[in-house]
């Protein structure tokens, strides 16, 4: 009996077969007809091909849970299953001949393309990686099983709710999404980072812990779909089918779409303020909020604490001075004023800019002169998106090299005393006596804080400025502003081409740019060469206690005085800088909870902190503590 | 509008919409008490964005679902049109009724938010009417579009789908930015801050196009007596889904290989010294230590020399190429540009280094072109000895002497050509440039002037081929030189070697030199998880001790791949006894490559004395 069931399987699920044999057709045909064969190794596709939102993955999901959502409950909707029942044949063997016909149905298509891979890669070997990687396919074969299998499980578990299951799986997948950043550990049960690579050398670590928790939840859930197909508490089902036929299921729709979207809002609510939070259980002090003050002068209107009216008399008696200075190096017009609120900025930061508006922290501002620079530095950013217009407002932010430091640039020429850029100059140079100062993380803010530390821009733009203004004069700046912001700017354009357009069509050479750029490094280095030869270059060893992992920092030599060792720490490569833990002062060990560590990855960075703050981070550094 | 019909959907929906209120209503009093944490955003008004977000998004999707799917999809329609009232009517009051329950919630938001803002600051009835026309307006078009795709029936969630594939395509094969384009550019960066200017360039065709929807609506409602509607709502077959779904992934996959296919324009360098070849030109940027008068020197030359690199391979034509000075890269160091939206060629050097060779640096620049030329082919592992050794070659034809010294330096050890990059690696690219160069020299005294142009063209410069017919196609120099009437791939390799041992014996000094020369490398644990690496270099007694050595580093992938030089990071260190540490800690299970590197004056350029890809464990 089990044979002509198997084929009536087959014939059920031949569309989602034809689907995945589309998917494969598409792709192996059109390789091997149209691209140069030979030129696709492992290294070139591996990461791409298996990386959890990669394309294996997204389609092994929703392949198996589009099959799985209908596999079970179709024939019950369709009165089929009556039939089936009189059949020589248990529903219990139908369960299983369909789960293992869907298994393999949904696995056609990873399966086939992983097949490809691999002799893609094969026909692609060199001498430098001349094996085929068995072991590492096979590991990886055996998990997109295991997916394929929790997926479906799941679309089995959730399939009785008919037209919510897909809006049950998006609630899940959302609460997942929300529980990881809270508990790292949980994404153990996340079955798109079961197939996640995870290497040791060249072996593809087995993801033991995840395996085993999505077998069990796999299993729980074929249990639970099992117990329904099979008709156990049948009354019970059929009463809550009746009710999801209810006009309340529209309401419940309701509920779970809005709430879902809720959910990321609150989510996204919640993370800014996740640091400030974390106080602990000590007695909380609240005072009440001071007073609001308002002031206007004839460029800005300030809203600013009653509470600090003080400190702000000096800022608002300078503030136009500060305007017109920004004002007459970038050539713009005075414009509408500009709206600045006093009351604070974002973490970590002195000051932040918005189109016609600012934020300053002027609690934290002790010194006038300080203020009016942090002033300074807002206005040019206001000033310079202001030339850049709206459109192309939020890339000129997103090109952090050329906005922060003409801010900075902006900020130290005319603000501070000459001489002051002193620790500025220092940090430039000591990144590059160091050779960390590389052209493709500068115009990528991204990969330059992924691989060092963002606030680098600081400094170095700062440099970069100078440099510009030295060879193309004052105007330079404003002119590829301009540019960035121009009307028929070609639409798209990113990181280094963004860089390039604007500087082309500012008719300033880029490349002439960088040149001096470096060449202006290089000076500083020689300059500072005695002080950048004493900075020790420290590394960190890990250390364990009482389930605990912490990191000691190593320093070959001595700290200079007034410089400190700190280490800070992120969740992964993709962490925001406000996302950090840190930095922590001192050699340490600094200690980490093992529930804050994801993935069994550990990521550290270690500094030396200047005397006045500025931080010289070596690059990130990732230790395997599982 | 009919008031009975208000009534009826009223009654029908009146828990949703009293819910869906309600969400938002938490939604509201969520962004109030966390109002300090988004402070940060710059203004109140920022917070704006969210309910317009979702009500323009899944309010509008929810609202259509509910007036439009929900009734068509249960057939009751039928009840409806058999009532006395107009399908026009019908429809105007769905969509009047969809765009109360939508504006509601966003009226309200707005409303609470401008009291809040109130207390801190001044907020203008023209900033408000603003931010309301700024807010409404894709909260309107959502809903025209959500009612459209509703009206569709089971065709709605293909319309999705194929508006993603057409949102990609444009983005892709177009130059429309879609982020500042109507409601996208309403709801932009300056959404919460701009108090004066009426963004009207955006407005308009957000109306025009919410007014061209509801066209469509009433279009399809009214269509032959609603017919065409009603087909729309029945249930899709599994294989009508799997038909659209390998439409929709055709559809996908033609768009990707038109994008893959798209024309680009050759790499221009604004304010550049220009020399043409062919259809082509040679593009050298000035810098500093690098005058313009030396960049349009270069440029003439590198133009003359790959015109004459073009003839003699019978090249047709040549990518532009462009050459930048940059002061970031060490001397021998070169590197291309991965273009986007161009074509070319686009290398950057450090020419104004008094150690710059410009024999090294065309070597590399020709063959850059070369593999541009063949899209890649020539890179094949088991030829790719020919590409190095004939672009040196041809870099450094008047130049043998110094050629022979290197070839004796890197052939001190034994090689294999058909694994070239596990050479080159071990070499470093200047030495195993000259290495193949030999190769070169031997095959051209081979086979003569005539034959060994021949040869090189078809392997070097031969149409690229694709898939398995390319492949199969590939000139096989084995195969060639059986043409040619000269010998085996063997009696070559033979004659090479023999070749390099000539050298070996003409240039004894260099390599005795290094003979006393001993790289080692040491990982030191510091705990279970992480090491140190130690390295030194140590000189047998009475030799003379280099005045320093590098130590190049790079974090490699699991998979191995070439590892171009700019990608390794350097430590330059002074030999001592007690060695140097790698200034970075190493976490067990990583993979590096660590390569021992020496300057050497006579050869002009680095000499490798290890080269090793290690597990740290």
């Amino acid at each position: 009996m089990i044979r002509p069931l198997v084929a009536k399987e087959v014939r059920d699920q031949r569309p989602f077969l034809w689907l995945a044999l589309f998917f494969i057709v598409v792709e192996v045909p059109s390789a091997l007809w149209l691209e140069p064969l030979g030129f696709s190794p492992y290294a070139e596709t591996f990461e791409s091909r298996f990386k959890p939102d990669g394309d294996l993955s997204l389609l092994t999901f929703i392949l198996a849970f589009a099959l799985g959502s209908g596999l079970l409950v179709r024939e019950q909707d369709d009165r089929t299953l009556e039939f089936l029942d009189a059949l020589p044949t248990s529903r219990w063997t139908l369960f299983w001949v369909k789960l293992l016909v869907a298994l393999a149905t949904v696995l056609v298509y990873p399966l086939g393309v992983t097949l490809w891979v691999i002799g893609h890669h094969a026909l692609s070997r060199t001498s430098l990686d001349p094996g085929l990687h068995l072991d590492v396919m096979a590991v990886a074969s055996v998990l997109r099983v295991a997916q394929a299998l929790t997926v479906l499980a799941l679309a089995l578990a959730l399939a009785p709710l008919r037209r919510l299951c897909w809006t049950a799986l998006a609630v899940l997948m959302l609460g997942q999404s929300i529980l990881e950043d809270q508990v790292p550990w949980l994404s153990a049960l996340n079955p798109f980072h079961l197939t996640a690579p995870e290497f040791e050398g060249t072996h593809w670590r087995w993801p033991v812990e995840a395996l085993s928790l999505q077998l069990s939840v796999a299993c729980v859930l074929l249990g639970l779909a099992l117990a329904q197909f099979l008709g156990w508490g049948e009354r019970l089902t059929a009463s809550v089918q009746r009710r999801l036929r209810g006009s309340w299921m529209g309401t419940l729709a309701t509920l779970a779409t809005v709430g879902l979207f809720i959910g990321v809002f609150a989510r996204w609510a919640g993370s800014d303020g996740a640091v400030e939070d974390s106080g602990g259980e000590g007695p909380k002090v609240e005072f009440p909020t001071a007073a609001t003050a308002q002031a206007a002068t004839g460029h800005y209107q300030f809203t600013y604490p009653a509470s600090l009216r003080k400190r702000a008399e000096p800022l608002l008696d300078g503030a136009d001075g500060v305007f017109e200075k920004v004002r007459a190096f970038l050539g713009v017009e005075a414009g509408d004023p500009i709206r600045a609120n006093l009351g604070g900025s974002a973490r970590h930061t002195a000051g932040t800019a918005y189109w016609n508006t600012l934020r300053m922290n002027l609690a934290g501002l002790s010194r006038p002169d300080e203020a009016l620079a942090v002033l300074g530095h807002e206005t040019t950013h206001v000033l310079a998106q202001r030339i850049a217009g709206a459109d192309a407002a939020p890339r000129l932010t997103s090109m952090k090299l050329l906005s922060e430091g003409l801010a900075s640039y902006v900020e130290y020429r005319f603000f501070y005393a000459p001489g002051s850029e002193e620790e500025y100059q220092l940090i430039a140079a000591a990144a590059r006596a160091r050779r960390e100062v590389k052209t493709e993380e500068l115009l990528d803010v991204e990969k330059l804080a992924a691989e060092r530390d963002e606030n680098q821009v600081y400094p170095l733009g700062r440099a970069f400025i100078e440099v510009l203004v030295r060879r193309h004069g004052d105007g330079a700046p404003a002119r590829v502003l301009a540019a960035l912001g121009r009307k028929d700017a070609p639409e798209g354009l990113e990181g280094a081409l963004a860089w390039q357009d604007a500087f082309q069509t500012a008719g300033i050479d880029l490349s002439q740019v960088f040149d001096d750029f470096f060449a202006y490094l290089d000076e500083q280095v020689e300059r500072r060469r005695e002080v950048i030869d004493t900075l020790p270059r420290p590394r960190g060893a890990v250390e364990r206690e009482s389930g605990q992992v912490g990191i000691r920092t190593i320093v070959d030599g001595k700290v200079p005085e007034g410089w400190e060792v700190v280490c800070r720490f992120r969740s992964d490569e993709t962490s925001s800088h406000h996302e950090f833990d840190g930095p922590y002062f001192g050699t340490g060990p600094h200690w980490r909870e093992p529930s804050n560590i994801s993935e069994g990855k550990l990521w550290y960075q270690i500094g030396l902190r200047e005397p006045q703050g500025l931080v010289l981070y070596e690059p990130w550094t990732m230790v395997r503590v599982q | 509008m009919s008031r009975a019909l208000l009534l009826k959907e009223w009654r029908e929906h009146r828990g949703s919409w009293l819910l869906l209120n309600l969400l938002f209503g938490i939604l509201l009093l969520l962004m109030l008490v966390t109002e300090e944490h988004h402070a940060e955003k710059g203004s109140p008004f920022e917070l704006l964005r969210v309910p317009t977000l979702l009500l323009c998004s899944v309010g509008a999707l929810f609202a259509a679902h509910r007036l439009v799917v929900r009734e068509y999809g249960q057939r009751t329609q039928l009840f409806l049109a058999a009532l006395p009232l107009s399908r026009t009517r019908i429809l105007v009051t769905k969509l009047v009724l969809g765009v109360a329950v939508l504006l509601l919630p966003l009226a309200l938001s707005l409303l609470v938010l401008w009291s809040r803002a109130r207390e801190h600051e001044e907020v203008s009835a023209r900033f408000v009417l603003l931010l309301a026309l700024r807010a409404g307006t894709p909260v309107l078009l959502g809903w025209s579009f959500f009612a459209l795709a509703g009206l569709l029936g089971r065709y709605r969630n293909p319309l999705y789908i194929f508006l993603v594939i057409a949102a990609f395509a444009a983005d892709h094969l177009t130059e429309l930015d879609l982020s500042k384009t109507g409601p996208f550019a309403l709801l932009g960066a300056d959404f919460a801050f701009e108090r004066h200017r009426i963004p009207w360039d955006d407005l308009f065709p957000c109306w025009a196009l919410t007014a061209a929807v509801g066209a469509l609506c009433f279009g399809l409602v009214l269509y032959r007596d609603g017919t065409l509607a009603e087909l729309f709502s029945q249930r899709m077959s599994h294989r009508e889904k799997v038909f659209i779904a390998c439409v929709m992934v055709g559809l996908f996959t033609v768009i990707s290989m038109m994008d893959e296919a798209k024309k680009r324009q050759p790499f221009a360098l604004h304010e550049a010294e220009k020399a043409g070849v062919k259809e082509s030109a040679v593009q050298v940027a000035s810098g500093v230590g690098f005058p313009r008068e030396q960049a349009r020197r270069m440029a003439e030359r590198l133009a003359e020399d790959l015109l004459a690199l073009s003839d003699y391979l019978g090249l047709e034509r040549l990518p532009a190429v462009a050459v930048l000075p940059i002061r970031e890269l060490d001397a021998d160091v070169f590197q291309r540009a991965k273009l986007e939206k161009a074509d070319g060629v686009v290398v950057r050097a450090n020419l104004a280094a008094p150690d710059f060779d410009p024999r090294a640096f065309e070597a590399f620049l020709f063959r850059e072109v070369l593999i541009e030329a063949s899209e890649g082919v020539v890179l094949r592992e088991e030829r790719q000895w020919l590409l190095d050794g004939f672009t040196t070659w041809w870099a450094h034809r008047d130049e043998e002497e110094r050629l022979s010294m290197r070839a004796a330096v890197a052939s001190r050890e034994d090689f294999d050509s058909r694994g070239w990059l596990t050479t080159r690696e071990r070499l470093g690219p200047c030495l195993s440039g000259a290495l193949a160069a030999r190769g070169v020299q031997v095959l051209h005294e081979q086979l003569g002037e005539q034959s060994f142009r021949a040869v090189m063209r078809r392997i070097l410069a031969g149409p690229p081929g694709t898939g398995l017919w390319g492949l199969w196609n590939e000139p096989r120099l084995a195969s060639l030189l059986r043409e040619r009437g000269g010998s085996s791939e063997d009696e070559l390799a033979r004659l090479w070697r023999e070749a390099l041992r000539g050298d070996r014996e003409t240039h004894p000094k260099e390599l005795e030199r290094l003979a006393g020369m001993r790289p080692a490398l040491t990982l030191v644990a510091e705990s279970a998880e992480t090491f140190r690496l130690e390295h030194t270099l140590q000189t047998e007694e009475g030799r003379e001790h280099p005045a320093r050595y590098a130590l190049l580093h790079h974090e490699l992938k699991p998979f191995e791949h070439e590892v171009a030089p700019h990608e390794l990071s350097r430590q330059d260190t002074v030999p001592s006894p007690g060695g140097a540490r790698l200034p970075r800690g190493l976490a067990r299970g990583d993979r590096w490559l660590f390569v021992v590197q020496v300057e050497s004056e006579t050869l002009g350029c680095p000499i490798r004395l290890l080269a090793e890809r290690r597990e740290i464990r």
